[in-house]
């Protein structure tokens, strides 16, 4: 399996503000990962190092290469969008589509041009007269139409109407994914790409909190639901989180087996966002 | 090479004053040419009035041709001055416009360095915008002629349709001619107004002014001299002095009701080898360079997201 990211003490100070401190981590190809955390994490520095957008300190190899010194070179094989709602305003769509297909070696205008036939945008409006829905699916199109190893999405569906959210990651899914190309995307909205992603990584204060896989995560992580007087038992065994609601204790715990918790309740794999909480307050403490 | 004209051909997409402006400065010459000509405007020179019969008049070959440059390199003066304000302030917006909108991200996202994203800019300010306005003024020089040579044919003179195709052409060598020396002289200038447009957060114009401004006041405080403010206005006068010759001039005059008109011949106006021997013209250059790997270090590494 080949590596498409690989970054090793992977740092980035704003003045004395430490925004990434020393992170590792490995994506290897035909992943779709989702780099989950607090504003103010490390998540879009962590992509800017990735998108050569910005400087870091550290070893970091996208796709074999530099992002730094062979900036141009990688975006031949990586597409982005950061926040999709902002395109030139002043661009026409069929101006949009023929700038993409003269700069980018990639670029599939057909492939485009097909997408657009189902939506609603019309070729020769102005962008800055679409709806931001719109705008989104014209992003997409230009997106998807590009031959890319290594697509990277920063908190894509921001400001979406839940409709085009939706909308968004089935397209991505079904019409773009192929097992071969890798994802990253980052995102406030878990419980949207909770099942489309392959792995999952958990930031908190410029730390890895979590990097695991979607069929380790329910291995590794479990949830319980215990009546009151059961709870103090389910405490010794030093849960990540515990969590009061309708006359029950909910816990999460790390590393525990089904046996050991089969007694206690009931247990179910946790939703990523509670485990996203329970990790990040436990990370914070 | 593709790159570059798809880079160039979307900065003419969005700047579309590049061609708008001197556009309708060429309609306008047009309007008032046919003006003149039905008589609703009076042409007068040196305080005579000149008739359609009196131009009529004045038939030989030299005279005609020379009349009509006369009355097009104004035009073509005055679309250079009009052309070098439109780069000017295309320059102060081309590296900040995108940063302003948030667009930037999606230009990043295309494999494009970003020195040929900022050479592409220079281009489009020092080829592309000059390239447009040749030929507007063409267009607008080919219809002025077209009025004046119908309407001094219906006079009984057919000279000036003959000679204007001629007068067009030296019209357009000294338009050309002149752009390019401005392109060339004023690249410091052109410089540092890509530098302002991809260093400024806000007010470009501001940043663009200021700096100069003080340090014009700082050496007169400090050293009491002027040095960099005589620099600065010897820059913004365009290097005309050193690319043309001062010592011809084209004139319509009149005397004893005959019309004399002069133009001098390009050979003697165009003095491109004293431009290109001025030292002042390289060291120019020279900053130049220095101000756009400016402008091209922080398009790279400038993070404001």
């Amino acid at each position: 399996m080949n590596t498409v990211i690989r970054a090793q003490g992977l740092s980035r100070r704003y003045g004395s503000t430490v925004a990434l401190d020393g992170v590792d981590f490995e994506i290897p190809e035909g992943r779709i990962v989702g780099l989950i955390g607090p504003n103010g994490a490390g998540k879009t520095t962590a992509l800017k190092a990735i998108l050569g957008l910005g400087p870091f300190q550290g070893k970091l190899e996208v796709l074999g290469l530099d992002p730094r010194r062979q900036r141009a070179a990688l975006m031949e094989q990586v597409a982005f969008i950061a926040d999709v709602a902002v395109l030139p305003r002043w661009l026409r769509v069929r101006q949009a589509l023929d700038i993409t297909q003269g700069l980018h070696p990639r670029f599939d205008r057909a492939r485009a041009e097909a997408f657009l036939a189902l939506t609603q945008v019309k070729f020769d409006s102005k962008i800055g007269a679409l709806s931001k829905g719109m705008v989104t699916q014209l992003h997409l199109a230009l997106v998807m139409a590009i031959d890319a190893r290594l697509l990277v999405l920063d908190e894509p569906t921001l400001g979406l109407d839940i409709i085009y959210r939706k909308e968004f990651y089935d397209a991505l899914l079904n019409d773009y994914f192929d097992g071969k190309r890798t994802i990253l995307l980052t995102t406030h909205q878990v419980e949207e790409v909770e099942h489309i992603l392959t792995d999952l990584m958990f930031i908190s204060n410029g730390h890895l909190v979590l990097d695991e896989s979607m069929e380790a995560l329910g291995e590794k992580f479990l949830e319980l639901a215990t009546r009151p007087d059961r709870a103090a038992e389910a405490r010794a065994l030093r849960p990540l989180s515990e969590r009061q609601g309708l006359g029950r204790h909910q816990f999460i715990f790390e590393g525990r087996t089904r046996d050991e918790l089969a007694p206690l309740g009931e247990i179910k794999v946790p939703g990523v966002a509670d485990l996203f909480i329970a990790k990040v307050r436990r990370a914070g403490s | 090479m593709n790159t570059m004209l798809t880079l160039v051909r979307r900065e003419l997409m969005e700047h579309r004053a590049g061609w708008l402006v001197p556009a309708v400065h060429g309609a306008l010459f047009v309007l008032v040419a046919l003006l003149g000509v039905i008589g609703v405007a009076r042409i007068g020179v040196d305080n005579a009035n000149i008739t359609l019969e009196m131009l009529a008049e004045q038939s030989l070959p030299a005279e005609v041709a020379s009349m009509l440059t006369v009355i097009l390199v104004p035009i073509a003066i005055i679309m250079l001055l009009v052309i070098s304000i439109v780069v000017t302030f295309y320059l102060l917006d081309a590296l900040y416009a995108d940063r302003k909108d948030r667009s930037i991200l999606f230009w990043k996202s295309l494999p494009v360095s970003d020195l040929r994203v900022v050479a592409s800019k220079y281009l489009t300010a020092l080829v592309a915008m000059p390239a447009q306005t040749v030929l507007v003024f063409v267009a607008t020089a080919v219809l002025v002629w077209l009025i004046v040579g119908l309407a001094m044919l219906w006079a009984g003179s057919g000279q000036f349709l003959l000679q204007g195709p001629g007068a067009i052409a030296k019209a357009t060598v000294i338009l050309v001619y002149t752009l390019l020396t401005v392109g060339l002289w004023l690249a410091p200038i052109h410089g540092w107004l890509l530098l302002v447009s991809a260093f400024a957060k806000r007010a470009v114009l501001g940043w663009a002014v200021l700096p100069p401004l003080l340090l014009v006041l700082a050496e007169r405080l400090i050293f009491g001299t002027k040095h960099f403010a005589l620099l600065l206005a010897q820059r913004l006068s365009g290097g005309m002095e050193l690319a043309l010759s001062a010592d011809h001039d084209g004139a319509i005059s009149v005397s004893d009701d005959v019309i004399v008109s002069t133009f001098p011949a390009l050979a003697e106006l165009l003095t491109p080898g004293r431009l290109l021997a001025a030292p002042a013209l390289w060291a120019g250059i020279a900053v130049a360079i220095v101000f756009m790997a400016g402008a091209v270090w922080l398009r790279r590494w400038r993070d404001e997201s």
